[in-house]
């Protein structure tokens, strides 16, 4: 035991260290994956509709450029706080090559988060919830990502970094 | 001042006043300079005032909801109750990690009046040293990684209040307490034996640490089992133990220190097992710190687990250091520590090594359990979970060599065993043979019988012991029975209290193979007014009401309970289970409305509703036999550790003055 006890604890450490490295400790398969992106039809939320009209249907966007679809709720913080900051740089950095697209659940309180955080790409709203459905949702912050082919090309459930949009994102560009 | 500058600067003034204790008492062991050892001594109480005062900063800016202190902005609303704003520090990593330092630098005072004195001046430097250091390790995570009074640049003008689960239940103002008032404990006997290795003294920290391991362990046992109790009034499944891996986490400490409370009493009365004891105070206090590393590190999911981030790392080289300290000394000096005398299987000694080793295999299985799917997915990349049928496997054998020694144990002399011993061992063998056949006879299965075997059998251990001990005191000094057994019970609390202790154990090891066993649940949607036979009861739904309070809505579901049976008797009555819809959270959280009885619990959950109506509810009943006595068990188990510690504060001083070898 005298002589083991460094290598138990240096393969504990290795372990757990390993464990941490995971790109994405809570990866799930999604089924999803080079499938068709299901579609969807929401309405706008206020601010957007000069601009996108009263209601966002995804199949009209598919095909010109990739789209980023994030699902969030005003409700979850701090991931979606922490996050949302990032995904306003990715937008400034990538809305000529991809569609930015945002999903929550409430228009009012969508509002006063996106008062807080000055986004500026387009935001739907979706009260019932259908597409955390449709497309087998896991939690907020999601975000799927959509090639120009119209399939879901990844899914990462967590909230993103910008080193993670632009690893996410890259995969389509 | 604000309260987060206030907060902000106790943290930095804490921060400089464990690095300077930790330099003196460096100095004090370089030098064996009892000056720089009063001056790291007077360190202390300096940190503790320094972490109290940003903990009840922290306290302040919750209760003047200051949103401009982002943790406020973050877990906290001005709907809060004040108990929920009270509790509200250990709702989230930052605040839960202030606690651990408060208390941990509480600790390290406490244990810094004794340096120079009971705690002699060649240990004491080493002793302080340790602590002072675990408290720059926290203090430091703080101040530079997950402070918790960093500021918001526009403070809002509310926030969204603590995770809805904490505040379902108030039993959630004590069960983390008590969790870290155990863990931290155990970094005192932890110090104590860093020190002893480095000294070379390997005696006397056994007698002088028993009280702090004992306050440690209560503390620990205190805290698992409210978190068994939150957990069965809370979370609306009836049950009160999951494995889950932060569960297991705080179980293995508490089976290490379980160990370590045994092995010490060989090593206080022979000099014997001091290896065994270093390894496991050394696993205990690691264990503390793995369980911390698990729930912040996001390595394994778990329902406990805060928000993992960059904190992960520092904890684990934290917990790397912490077993390389222990076991690097240890493998130091390991050749002085040899055993000279021999040890009899059918011996006390034999018992507490034989019981201290299933503890620690218990640790162990356990250990495994958890972090098997980690070791899968980085073997094979497969994920894979280990879930509760596995470790109920374990726990069955190991949970009856435990029961079977625990009774044993105490009745065999140290040394050898004699002729009354073997009479004794007779008549307990008799009463599990008797309790585990009347069991069958009556129709319980195996488990059961057998655990009503063995607690008899544990039973009968104590009553022969009580009944020994009072007739040989009652003869030689011609007194009464009951004046003999009370004049035994003031003057061994030592030996009555781990009595006691070990009768909860037993009645726990009863209460959970019957609660395990016998549990019958049921559903049933049922419409306004319609009569749901079940259990031996008749449920009736009433109209279904909407509650507001302030930091939430409610809806109940009033139920008319009447008993239709013999065996329901007392069950009758109405319950109110209701849904409580929290604004941050999309899922109500269930509220089960429980009735316990001696007998029965009867738990009744409301599932969902008819939200358009109200026309219906669908309405979940467990009932489970002896959770209550689990509960009573749990306070014998505490009520035997306070007794036990009683006499320790005399047998602590009495410490001071005993030789070291």
């Amino acid at each position: 035991m005298r002589r083991f006890w460094p290598l138990i604890v240096l393969a504990l450490g290795g372990l757990f260290w390993w464990g941490m490295q995971r790109p994405d400790m809570n990866a799930l398969p999604s089924v999803l994956i080079g499938r068709p992106a299901p579609d969807f039809t929401l309405p706008v939320m206020f601010p957007y509709r000069a601009s996108w009209g009263q209601s966002f249907q995804l199949s009209k966007h598919l095909g010109k450029k990739p789209v980023i679809v994030n699902i969030w709720a005003s409700w979850c913080k701090p991931a979606c706080y922490d996050e949302a900051p990032h995904l306003q740089a990715a937008w400034q950095e990538y809305q000529d090559r991809v569609l930015f697209i945002v999903i929550d659940a409430q228009e009012q309180d969508g509002l006063t988060f996106i008062r807080l955080f000055g986004l500026a790409f387009p935001q739907v709203f979706d009260p019932l919830g259908t597409v955390g459905v449709d497309y087998g949702m896991y939690g907020v912050p999601e975000t799927l990502l959509i090639n120009r082919e119209d399939r879901v090309a990844g899914r990462h459930a967590d909230p993103l970094d910008p080193a993670g949009f632009d690893k996410l994102i890259q995969k389509v560009l | 001042m604000s309260a987060g500058l206030l907060g902000g600067v106790s943290l930095l003034a804490s921060l400089f006043f464990s690095v300077l204790g930790l330099a003196f008492s460096g100095l004090a062991y370089r030098f064996r300079d009892t000056r720089y050892l009063e001056a790291a001594k007077r360190a202390a109480p300096l940190v503790f005032a320094g972490l109290a005062a940003a903990f009840l900063a922290l306290e302040w800016a919750l209760i003047t909801h200051d949103f401009s202190v982002k943790y406020v902005a973050l877990h906290h609303s001005v709907k809060d109750p004040l108990w929920v704003t009270l509790v509200t520090p250990w709702a989230a990593l930052e605040g839960s990690i202030l606690l651990w330092a408060t208390l941990q630098s509480l600790y390290t005072w406490l244990v810094s009046r004794a340096a120079g004195k009971q705690l002699d001046v060649w240990r004491a430097p080493i002793a302080l040293a340790t602590l002072f250091g675990i408290q720059v390790f926290f203090v430091s995570v703080m101040v530079f990684m997950v402070n918790p009074f960093t500021a918001v640049a526009q403070p809002p003008l509310d926030g969204n209040g603590p995770n809805p689960l904490l505040q379902n239940h108030w039993m959630m103002a004590v069960h983390p307490v008590l969790m870290y008032l155990g863990f931290v404990g155990l970094s005192v006997p932890f110090a104590y034996a860093v020190s002893s290795m480095v000294v070379r003294r390997y005696q006397s920290w056994v007698h002088e640490t028993r009280f702090w391991t004992l306050v440690a362990w209560g503390f620990l046992t205190a805290a698992i089992f409210a978190g068994g109790w939150w957990s069965y009034e809370v979370l609306g499944w009836g049950g009160y133990w999951a494995f889950d891996p932060v569960e297991n986490a705080s179980i293995i400490p508490w089976f290490l220190a379980t160990a370590f409370l045994h092995t010490v009493q060989v090593q206080e009365r022979r000099g014997l097992f001091k290896a065994w004891n270093f390894s496991f105070i050394t696993l205990a206090f690691a264990a503390t710190v793995f369980g911390t590393f698990l729930t912040r590190s996001g390595v394994i999911q778990s329902v406990h687990a805060f928000a993992s981030g960059p904190i992960g790392v520092v904890f684990l080289g934290f917990l790397l250091l912490v077993l390389i300290v222990g076991f690097g000394l240890l493998s130091k000096v390991s050749a002085e520590l040899k055993d000279a005398g021999e040890i009899r299987f059918n011996s006390r000694e034999g018992a507490l090594l034989g019981g201290a080793l299933l503890f620690g295999t218990f640790a162990f299985v356990i250990l495994v359990g958890t972090l098997w799917p980690l070791v899968v997915e980085a073997a094979s990349g497969a994920k894979v979970s280990v879930g509760a049928p596995f470790f109920f496997q374990v726990s069955i054998p190991l949970g009856v060599a435990l029961l079977l020694l625990m009774g044993a144990g105490p009745v065999l002399p140290w040394r050898n065993a004699g002729t009354q011993v073997r009479r004794n061992l007779f008549y307990m063998g008799l009463s599990l043979g008797l309790g585990t056949g009347a069991g069958l006879a009556l129709g319980l299965s195996l488990g059961v019988s057998l655990a009503l075997g063995l607690f008899l059998y544990n039973l009968a251990a104590v009553a022969l012991m009580f009944s020994q001990g009072i007739a040989e005191r009652g003869t030689s000094l011609k007194i009464s029975a009951l004046q003999a057994f009370l004049e035994l019970a003031a003057t061994n609390k030592r030996r009555f209290g781990s009595h006691v202790v070990h009768v909860g154990v037993a009645l726990a090891g009863l209460a959970i193979a019957v609660s395990q066993t016998y549990r019958i649940e049921s559903e049933k949607t049922l419409r306004l007014s319609e009569v749901w036979n079940v259990a031996g009861l008749e449920v009736r739904l009433l109209p279904l009401t909407l509650q507001e309070e302030s930091n939430r809505q409610a809806i109940i579901a009033p139920l008319k309970v009447r008993s239709t049976s013999r065996l329901s008797w007392g069950a009758g009555g109405s319950y109110q289970p209701r849904l409580n819809f929290y604004p941050s959270s999309r899922t109500p959280l269930a509220a089960p409305h429980v009735r316990y009885s001696l007998f029965n619990d009867y738990y009744f959950v409301l599932q969902e509703f008819d939200r358009d109506k109200g026309a219906w509810a669908t309405i979940r009943l467990i009932v489970t036999p002896m959770v209550l006595w689990l509960w009573i068990s749990g306070a014998l188990i505490a009520l035997g550790t306070l007794y036990l510690l009683l006499p320790n504060a005399a047998g602590f001083k009495k410490g001071a003055t005993a030789p070291s070898a």
